[in-house]
């Protein structure tokens, strides 16, 4: 019987299922892995962000805008055009498209290329944060708040946790998110607020609450699932001494339990919001901070932390000014050393690790990082 | 003496005769109940299997099989109509390789659940296990009292349903193929609420009585009513109950 049982299931598969296995399908897959321009061109290397489809390199000042050549290099299978090692003008962002195997599937990556020539740049890049534009995912519809110099260039630096979220969540309008704009001011103000969380996802990760959250870097997803503290890489490539961070804000910590990562409730804990920034060295070991080490990596060397994170009086938004703290005796040389600095924002401080209480609330507008250079200009 | 012996052996041949055609008799009464259990051997499977499925590393049948009692009218020695009901439990355990598999799988709960959406590639393990309580019609023919072979429908009503898995050692693209990769350890999802409470298909069974109460039995069941329904998201491709039962009948 059990021989007969053997044959017959051995048949049912040959003739049921393994006879049937089709070619295999062309690859639709498309996706840019590499884009490098020459060292001596570079302020920073360039930022891949797979999840917005975008580029953008940093250029010292001698870089030639109009012909630049980048190498690039895309999946097993797919092409690309502008081919890797073409001369581009780059006046404007220039879309590369890769095309996959099947000949069906592209996918468009916005090329953005900007020269740190001068100050006014560098600073409504990285110094000046109004949140005053916001732009939309066309896929997903949540907004991220991206940077504008004067001469009307954005540039993303921002990444939110609506990123995150919208890998499990899909809302239709940006205000459905945990993180979006509020008009303030005759402009907009980042609004952040935690929320009840899905739950278990796919038996990997249990996320209880999801917390808004707004901070320089990118969020890259490819561990997101097993390692969610790993996807947020906070940092943007800063080449000045940080002395102050400024700016406005409103908290309002919810009021119902604060949940813990488990899912139950922490009585007698008060959630609490984040407004914080460090400045760090990278070296071999550490490109970016991520959510596992951003409050104590020993790279960092300057921190600035709101000494009070709970809610705040009234209505009105409060205006911050926290000095940036050393947190060691390293000695800062920009021309050994590159440095990051991260600026973050979360309507509950511990939201990363998947804590808080829903509701919670913080608003931040016109934030800013003054500098030694700030200083000393001012002083004049 | 000889004629004696002719005698005694035509009498005993016409006694057999009789003897068997008054057996005949009983077997071939107009009504006919059966019983039988057999162990369920098959997938729930897309049909045909999809270029995204590259290869099956292991099918199990598990622990699954069909206990069923059956009606036949017989209008004439050889055609009959037969009817019934069955509780059948339809699983198996697949192991299989796929690339750039669409899925839209429902993650969290209530209010706050929310879909994850994607093109996968990795390994698949479905844990497949559906009780259907089963009402089959057929057309009966016997070309002798040994055989007897069925074909036609059934219904089924699925009252307990299993559909469970496990992606692993792999990555989804987030939205689809050309979303941001993510990698894929392990992680699992469950169907089973999704199953359709429905199932319809072709059904043939055949028995070889080697006694005259006792039968070996097959019966292949084909469904041919997906077992998700159409707007079902969580895999691209539909899939079909196809079932071959294997047993033992007996005659009541």
């Amino acid at each position: 019987m059990k021989t007969l049982r053997g044959i017959i299931t051995t048949l049912w598969i040959c003739i049921g299922l393994t006879s049937c296995i089709q070619d295999e399908p062309l690859c639709p897959e498309a996706e840019i892995e590499s884009f490098t321009l020459p060292s001596e061109l570079l302020f920073s290397d360039p930022v891949i962000n797979q999840g917005q489809n975008t580029i953008q390199v940093l250029l010292n000042k001698k870089a030639d805008l109009t012909a630049l050549a980048p190498e690039v290099t895309v999946n097993e299978f797919s092409t690309v055009s502008p081919a890797s090692g073409e001369t581009v003008d780059f006046t404007n962002p220039v879309t590369y498209r890769v095309t996959a195997q099947d000949g069906i599937h592209t996918r468009d990556y916005k090329v953005q290329m900007i020269v740190m020539d001068d100050e006014d740049v560098y600073t409504s890049l990285m110094k000046n944060f109004e949140f005053s534009y916001w732009e939309e995912n066309s896929s997903f519809h949540y907004a991220t708040p991206v940077q504008k110099t004067n001469d009307g260039t954005t540039y993303s630096i921002f990444s939110t946790s609506n990123q995150g979220v919208a890998l499990y969540q899909q809302f239709p309008v940006p205000e459905q998110y945990p993180t979006y704009a509020i008009e303030h001011n005759d402009g907009f103000a980042a609004k952040m607020i935690t929320k009840e969380g899905p739950g278990s996802i796919l038996g990997i990760q249990y996320i209880p609450i999801v917390a808004g959250s707004l901070y320089t870097g990118k969020m890259n997803l490819l561990n997101a699932l097993k390692d969610p503290l790993t996807a947020t890489q906070m940092g943007q490539p800063f080449n000045q001494i940080p002395v102050r961070f400024t700016g406005y804000y409103k908290y309002k910590a919810g009021t119902g339990d604060y949940i813990g990562s488990d899912g139950n409730p922490k009585p007698g804990v008060k959630d609490s919001c984040a407004i914080y920034a460090v400045f760090y060295r990278i070296d071999e070991n550490l490109q970016v901070l991520d959510g596992t080490n951003v409050h104590n990596h020993p790279n960092i060397i300057l921190q600035a932390m709101l000494p009070d994170r709970s809610s705040t009086d009234g209505e009105e938004l409060h205006a911050f000014d926290i000095e940036f703290k050393r947190l060691n005796d390293e000695v800062i040389d920009f021309s050994k050393h590159e440095y990051k600095l991260a600026v973050v924002f979360s309507s509950s401080f511990w939201g990363d690790r998947y804590e808080g209480t829903p509701g919670s609330e913080l608003i931040v507008d016109d934030a800013k990082i003054i500098t030694e250079e700030d200083e000393v200009v001012s002083s004049y | 003496m000889k004629r004696i012996w002719i005698k005694y052996i035509v009498t005993c041949l016409l006694l057999m005769s009789v003897s068997l055609s008054i057996n005949a008799q009983e077997f071939r009464q107009h009504w006919e109940k059966k019983v039988f259990a057999a162990y369920n051997l098959g997938g729930t499977s897309p049909f045909p299997i999809p270029a995204e499925i590259r290869k099956i590393n292991y099918w199990k049948p598990g622990f699954g099989g069909t206990l069923a009692f059956h009606l036949t009218r017989w209008l004439d020695p050889n055609w009959g109509v037969t009817t019934g009901l069955a509780i059948d439990l339809k699983g198996m355990k697949v192991e299989a390789d796929v690339k750039y598999l669409y899925t839209s799988l429902v993650v969290g709960e209530g209010d706050h659940s929310g879909k994850f959406t994607g093109a996968f590639s990795g390994k698949d393990q479905t844990n497949v296990r559906n009780g259907y309580l089963v009402l089959p019609l057929m057309a009966a023919w016997r070309p002798n009292d040994q055989w007897s072979v069925r074909l036609g429908g059934y219904v089924a009503f699925q009252n307990d349903a299993k559909f469970e898995g496990v992606a692993s050692d792999g990555y989804i693209r987030n939205g689809g193929p050309t979303g941001e990769k993510i990698n894929v350890e392990s992680a699992t999802y469950d169907f089973a609420e999704e199953v359709r409470s429905f199932d319809a298909g072709i059904m043939a069974s055949g028995d070889w009585f080697f006694t005259k109460k006792i039968a070996a039995t097959a019966q292949l069941s084909w469904g041919l009513v997906p077992i998700f329904p159409s707007d079902f998201e969580g895999l691209s491709y539909k899939m079909y109950n196809i079932y071959l039962s294997l047993g033992i009948a007996y005659r009541l």
